[in-house]
C-alpha cells in the first residue's frame, strides 16, 4: 500500500513539476518541516536528476531526510545520507555552507561509532567491530584523511579485547581457542600503539594462562597416560606465551597481587614447586598474602582453611619453626 | 544529544569495559590432576596379589588434602578397578595408616618413608613417593620432574617385594627403570 502510494505521489510529482516547473526542495522541504519523510524523499530524488542537483541546500535536505528515514530494513539509507552530504559539499563552490555540511557529515558518520558501541553492549563483537572500521574508514575519507585514531583504538580495542576476555570465560574447547586468539589479537593493536599498556598485558598473560591451565583442569580423568605428555606441553605452551606479557604488567604496577599470582602459575606450571622463580614469587605472594591472613586467623581461629596456608607459608617460603609448629599443633586438635 | 556529551557517554562505556576484571587469576594446581591421573594408571597397569583383588581398591594420601587428595576424590572415587570400586582415603601421620593398595605420600610427610617403609614391609602397597632419591628408601614409583614435564621414576625390585607386577606399557613410560 505504501508503495503504491509513493509511485502514485512519484506520478504526480512529475506531472505536476514538469508541466509547471517549480522547486522540487520547496516542496520536500515543505513534507520535511511536517515530518512526513517518505514524502520528502520522493520529491528529493526527483530532485536530484533535475537542475536542483547543482543546488547544496537540495543535497543537505536529501542527506538530512535519509538520515531520519534510516532503520534496519533500510540500512542503506546511511551511507545515501553520507554521499548527499558530500554532494552537497561538492556544489556548495563558494564553501557557504561548508560549516554546516561538515557538521551533518560528522552526526552521519557517528553514528557507525554507536553502532560499534550498541553492537558490543549486545555481545556482537564482530558486528561492533565492523561497524567501528566503517566509522574510522568515512571520517578519514570525508571529514578528515589525517586524523589519529591511536587515542580511539587504544579505547576501543581494550573494550573490544575485553568484552572476547568476557566471552572466553564463558566457553570450553575450540569455540574458547577461537575468542582467545581473538582477544589477544585486539589487546595485541592496543600494545603495538603503547607497550606499557597494564590492563592489556596483563589480560593476554590471564588468558595465555587459563588456556593453559584449563587444558590440565578440565583434563578427562580417564584420559590415556600415553596421551598425558602432549596435553602437558600444551598447557605449557600457554604459560610460555603468558609470561612476557605478565612480566610487564609487574613491572608496570608492582603492586598488583594478582599479576603476582598469574606469574607464580606459570612457573609452578613449568617447573614445579622447587623451581627458584616460583619460589620467589610465590615467597612474595605469601609477604603480602600473610597480614591478611593472620588478621583472619585471629578473628576465626579455628579455619582450617587459613591454618593449612599457614603452615605451609611457615613451613616453605617464610620459614619459622615455632609459628608452623603453633599453627600444626591448632590444626591436629581440630582434625583429632 | 549533543556531540560532546554523546562522545563522554560513549567513552565512559567503553572505559567501564576495558576496565573489567579479568577471567579468574587465582593460580591453579595444575600439576595435582597429572598426578592424580598418573596414580589412576598406576592402579590399572599394576597387577596385585589375588588377595588384593577383592573389596575395595584403597588409594590412599599421607599428608596435604589439598591437590592429589582432592583430585582423586573427586575424579575417581568410585570407578572401578577390575570388579573392585575405588576408595580414596586420608592420613595425616604414619600411624593412622592401616592398609591400601597404593599409597602416595606427599612432600610435606616424605620424611615418614623410613617408618613408611617398616609398616608396609609384607604388604602389598605400592609406595608412591616425591621426592629425589627416594626409590633407594624404598618407593616402588616416584615422582619426579623431566624438564618441565611430570614423570616418574620405578624400582621394579622394590615393587616385587611387594608382589607387585608392573605391566610393561607403565615401564615403557617411566623416566627410569631400577632394575
Amino acid at each position: 500500500m505504501k508503495g503504491l502510494k509513493n509511485i502514485a505521489l512519484i506520478v504526480l510529482v512529475t506531472l505536476a513539476y514538469t508541466g509547471y516547473g517549480q522547486q522540487y526542495t520547496a516542496k520536500a522541504y515543505e513534507f520535511y518541516q511536517a515530518q512526513q519523510f517518505d514524502s520528502a524523499k520522493v520529491w528529493l530524488d526527483s530532485a536530484v536528476v533535475s537542475n536542483e542537483r547543482f543546488n547544496s541546500q537540495t543535497w543537505q535536505l536529501r542527506g538530512l531526510v535519509y538520515r531520519k528515514l534510516e532503520s534496519p530494513e533500510n540500512s542503506t539509507y546511511r551511507d545515501i545520507s553520507i554521499e548527499s552530504f558530500v554532494q552537497a559539499r561538492n556544489v556548495d563552490s563558494t564553501d557557504k555552507y561548508k560549516e554546516k555540511i561538515d557538521g551533518y557529515l560528522y552526526n552521519t558518520i557517528i553514528r557507525y561509532y554507536n553502532d560499534a558501541v550498541t553492537s558490543m553492549n549486545e555481545g556482537d563483537l564482530d558486528g561492533s567491530e565492523l561497524a567501528y572500521s566503517a566509522y574510522k574508514n568515512k571520517y578519514k575519507k570525508y571529514i578528515d584523511a589525517g586524523f589519529d585514531f591511536k587515542t580511539n583504538d587504544i579505547e576501543y580495542y581494550n573494550a573490544l579485547g575485553g568484552n572476547y576476555l568476557k566471552m572466553v570465560a564463558e566457553l570450553t574447547g575450540e569455540e574458547k581457542a577461537k575468542m582467545v586468539a581473538k582477544g589477544v589479537h585486539y589487546y595485541e593493536i592496543v600494545l603495538e600503539y603503547d607497550p606499557n599498556q597494564f590492563m592489556p598485558n596483563f589480560n593476554v598473560g590471564i588468558m595465555y594462562y587459563n588456556q593453559g591451565a584449563d587444558l590440565i583442569m578440565n583434563m578427562d580423568p580417564l584420559t590415556p597416560i600415553e596421551d598425558v605428555p602432549a596435553i602437558e606441553a600444551r598447557a605449557q605452551e600457554g604459560f610460555q606465551k603468558a609470561l612476557p606479557y605478565l612480566q610487564h604488567a609487574n613491572k608496570l604496577d608492582p603492586s598488583r597481587t594478582d599479576v603476582i599470582e598469574a606469574i607464580t602459575g606459570c612457573y609452578y606450571g613449568l617447573w614445579g614447586s622447587e623451581n627458584e622463580d616460583y619460589i620467589k614469587y610465590q615467597t612474595m605472594l605469601d609477604e603480602r598474602n600473610l597480614p591478611g591472613l593472620l588478621e583472619k586467623i585471629s578473628a576465626d581461629p579455628e579455619n582450617k582453611t587459613v591454618l593449612k596456608e599457614l603452615i605451609r607459608i611457615y613451613s616453605t617460603t617464610l620459614k619459622d619453626e615455632a609459628q608452623y609448629k603453633k599453627y600444626s599443633e591448632i590444626l591436629n586438635k581440630l582434625e583429632d | 544529544m549533543s556531540k560532546k556529551l554523546y562522545i563522554v557517554i560513549t567513552a565512559l562505556i567503553l572505559c567501564s569495559w576495558s576496565m573489567m576484571p579479568p577471567e579468574v587469576t587465582q593460580m591453579k594446581d595444575t600439576r595435582s590432576p597429572v598426578k592424580a591421573l598418573y596414580l589412576y594408571n598406576f592402579a590399572t597397569l599394576i597387577d596385585w596379589p589375588s588377595d588384593y583383588r577383592k573389596g575395595e581398591f584403597v588409594i590412599a594420601v599421607l599428608g596435604d588434602k589439598e591437590g592429589v587428595y582432592e583430585n582423586l576424590k573427586s575424579k575417581y572415587e568410585g570407578k572401578a578397578i577390575g570388579s573392585q570400586e575405588i576408595v580414596v582415603r586420608s592420613f595425616s601421620s604414619v600411624t593412622q595408616f592401616d592398609k591400601a593398595h597404593i599409597l602416595y605420600v606427599t612432600p610435606s610427610e616424605s620424611s615418614s618413608i623410613s617408618s613408611l617403609s617398616t609398616k608396609v614391609k609384607g604388604k602389598s602397597t605400592l609406595l608412591v613417593t616425591e621426592k629425589d632419591g627416594y626409590l633407594n628408601k624404598g618407593a616402588a614409583i616416584n615422582f619426579v620432574l623431566s624438564g618441565t614435564s611430570q614423570k616418574f621414576e620405578i624400582s621394579k625390585s622394590n615393587a616385587e617385594k611387594h608382589k607387585l607386577v608392573i605391566a610393561d606399557r607403565l615401564l615403557k613410560l617411566a623416566s627410569k627403570v631400577v632394575e
